[in-house]
């Protein structure tokens, strides 16, 4: 298997067809923003035979057109040589200069009918639920799971539930909350969070998704329980 | 200019060749299933290898033709039927107007692809009753079947059980019995098999560590180790991210071979490397690519001569 351990990443294959850069161990915004700066550097200057960018919490992916890439003289790796190069390049991380979403939320109700569950379990008062849900300005640190559907992190700890052991019928708008992450349910799609809100924020258009990795979430409380 | 879907099977779509530039937003590439096929299927019909055409299931769907049109059926063996007579894969067949194709048993296989020539117009699963218009307006005009005398060589599709694959990142996971029996043991491809994931079933894995690791991205070809021990391979319409650890990768040059096998087939998984990977694809491409110069020349070659008789 192809890995190279380099100065502040991992680069290991993905298969015969994508490379993944691995910035960090864990999920945190310093590693997330080094993987959206490196993401929009190969969006902006793009290298030769890669078809497709995946950033996720900690690592970026490039998949490429094996075709061309098996056509090279040293195939996989003079793609990776010129990806160690470009990662020497010194990078600006525009963290604060990404886009911020303000979304509305009706929390609790029909449409967010775990809401009294998670305010059991985790004995606490549901406006105080909602202040802790909406106090945080959100990353967005990765896309994934179905089109457009934003992990956004971090939770405030006090909240962390764990999954539904069953998926259950999700609707468009729907807000829901995983471990110490939260996230929107772009469309009608089965889903393991527990619901404790809802948006009319638009997620897509024509099927293109309006949130990107990087950008901000706040949320904004429409109600008072 | 136009086929009608007559009755519709139970998944059949128009099929692309994979969406790229969108997977940073979770939006899967999708496309088809078996590369090799479609575009032996396309290059038998004088089409641009990757140009949008049919993948059919069994069940499968029943297609009247409204227009004379050639296409190649190049795939599984689903005993295919025009109007009661028996129809060959791998060959241009030139089908009459009002032509009645219909899939009447499976003999071997999972997927079969029509390529019509000049491509289709559309996208997504086929719908009863619909219309499917023709991109371009067919060459000729018949009113007779006529099965082309020449026919592609598929070999390479062979029903082996044998699928190559590479480490994945968390393969070191696996402990070493599990590694061992990965790489020998025949597997058989479950029920729980869609243009998703195959599932496959075996004795449970077991991996020195349960620690969780973080989501990241998936590949067509992912082998994804499940809680419990068993394996799913990623197919075409795979997300495109995931947080099982993935113990290993199909290459690209087996996935067309791996994505005909059907429940109950047997798979055998052989370790390999990057570099071979690369020879395996960059040969059968070169194979697809052969096919498709020979058949421009005959199907130019019998344009020539039969333009007038047809």
């Amino acid at each position: 298997m192809i890995y190279e351990n380099l100065k502040g990443y991992d680069i290991y294959a993905l298969g015969d067809s994508a490379i993944t850069i691995e910035f960090g161990k864990h999920i945190n915004p310093e590693t997330n923003d080094l993987v959206i700066a490196r993401f929009k550097q190969f969006q902006e200057n793009p290298i030769k035979g890669v078809l497709d960018l995946i950033p996720s919490y900690h690592s970026l992916t490039l998949c490429y057109d094996l075709s061309f890439v098996a056509k090279q003289k040293m195939g996989l790796h003079s793609l990776i040589d010129q990806v160690k190069s470009r990662l020497e390049e010194p990078i600006e991380l525009r963290a604060n200069s990404s886009k911020l979403h303000e979304v509305p939320v009706v929390y609790g109700g029909k449409n967010g009918s775990d809401l009294l569950r998670v305010s059991q379990e985790k004995e606490i008062d549901l406006n105080e639920i909602i202040h802790l849900h909406a106090e945080p300005t959100y990353r967005v640190y990765m896309l994934g799971f179905i089109p457009g559907f934003a992990y956004l992190g971090e939770l405030d700890a006090k909240l962390t539930m764990p999954r539904k052991s069953s998926p259950q019928p999700m609707i468009p708008g729907s807000i829901g909350i995983a471990g110490l992450q939260t996230g929107i349910y772009p469309s009608f799609s089965p889903g393991g969070w527990n619901i404790i809100g809802h948006t009319d924020y638009p997620l897509l258009t024509n099927g293109i998704p309006i949130l990107q990795a990087g950008d901000r979430v706040k949320f904004i409380p429409l109600n008072q329980l | 200019m136009s086929l009608i879907i007559h009755k519709v099977g139970i998944l059949d779509t128009i099929q692309h060749f994979g969406m790229r530039g969108l997977q940073s937003k979770g939006i899967r590439p999708g496309g088809v299933m078996d590369q090799f096929s479609a575009s032996i299927a396309n290059a038998l019909v004088g089409n641009k290898l990757n140009e949008d055409l049919l993948e059919i299931h069994f069940p499968a769907c029943e297609i009247i033709f409204k227009k004379s049109c050639i296409i190649a059926l190049v795939g599984a063996h689903f005993s295919a039927k025009l109007n009661e007579k028996y129809l060959p894969l791998n060959r241009p067949i030139l089908i009459p107007t009002n032509g009645k194709l219909q899939f009447v048993a499976p003999k071997s296989g999972r997927i079969v692809y029509l390529a019509i020539q000049g491509g289709l117009l559309g996208q997504g699963r086929l719908i009863k009753n619909s219309e499917i218009a023709f991109k371009k307006k067919p060459k000729l005009n018949s009113s007779s079947l006529h099965i082309f005398p020449w026919s592609a060589d598929v070999d390479w599709q062979k029903y082996s059980p044998e699928i190559h694959v590479i480490q994945g990142r968390e393969w070191e996971r696996l402990n070493e019995e599990s590694q061992r029996k990965f790489c020998c043991k025949p597997f058989k491809l479950s029920h729980h098999a869609d243009r998703m994931g195959y599932r496959l079933q075996h004795d449970p894995f077991h991996t020195r560590t349960k620690e969780e690791i973080i989501s990241s991205a998936v590949n067509f070809g992912t082998i994804q180790l499940l809680p419990n021990g068993q394996t799913i391979v990623l197919m075409a319409d795979h997300q495109t991210t995931g947080g099982y650890p993935r113990v290993a990768h199909v290459i690209s040059a087996d996935l067309p071979k791996l994505a005909q096998k059907s429940p109950g087939d047997e798979i055998v998984f052989h370790l390999t490397d990057q570099e071979t990977a690369e020879k395996e694809w960059a040969a059968q491409q070169k194979h697809i690519r052969q096919i498709q110069n020979i058949s421009q020349l005959k199907l130019d070659e019998f344009f020539q001569k039969n333009s007038n008789q047809l």
